[in-house]
């Protein structure tokens, strides 16, 4: 027996760690739109969805998640642009 | 020039204020870190380091894609992100980095100057 993992095992690992990672954005991602968009659509809540809530809450969701795809394109480039500058 | 002990106390304070800062600067920090786990592999090492940007990457990305809905999205959303939209969140995300790093060369000369 050795110490070292074998190539099988660190490219488990490796693919364990990045199925991890984007579970673990996805979970964020989810959570925080489901904040946003149920303020923004759910005005007052009543006994059930009504169908502009739910084309409300798809649309919203939707957004969001473009918005974030813009944000961290945006904030990729200025970090690789603007800090090493300063 | 950061050394790395006066970074480590940035990073502490930056920790308390926000923490998508601090997360800036420990990649900073962990640029200049050679000695790290030594043993480690060095294929399973750089692999670690990428994954731990990128975790730290989109972290700070949910905290500004929060803030900057709330200044640049209306009450209701649209049938896609506007071109005037857009622009709103760019600047939202530069600005704060800029005001972040602006702060950030402030609280150092502060440190400096009481050191």
């Amino acid at each position: 027996m050795t110490d070292k993992l074998t190539s099988a095992q660190k490219d488990e690992l490796m693919n364990q760690v990045q199925q991890q990672l984007a579970v673990a954005n996805f979970q964020e991602l989810l959570t925080k739109a489901t904040h946003k968009c149920y303020k923004m659509c759910i005005g007052k809540p009543g006994s059930s969805l009504s169908s502009s809530e739910q084309s409300c809450l798809a649309m919203c969701m939707d957004r969001y998640t473009d918005t974030y795809n813009h944000v961290i394109r945006v904030y990729t480039t200025k970090l690789q642009n603007g800090l090493r500058g300063s | 020039m950061i050394t790395q002990s006066n970074l480590e106390v940035i990073i502490q304070v930056w920790d308390q204020i926000d923490p998508s800062i601090s997360r800036i600067l420990t990649r900073m920090s962990f640029e200049n870190e050679h000695d790290l786990a030594a043993n480690l592999d060095s294929d399973l090492q750089d692999f670690i380091q990428q994954q731990q940007q990128k975790a730290q990457l989109q972290s700070s990305a949910h905290k500004l894609t929060d803030m900057c809905w709330d200044r640049c999205i209306g009450d209701r959303p649209g049938q896609r992100l506007d071109a005037k939209t857009e622009t709103c969140l760019s600047n939202c995300v530069e600005r704060f980095i800029d005001a972040s790093m602006f702060l950030v060369t402030r609280l150092q000369k502060n440190l400096q100057g009481h050191s």
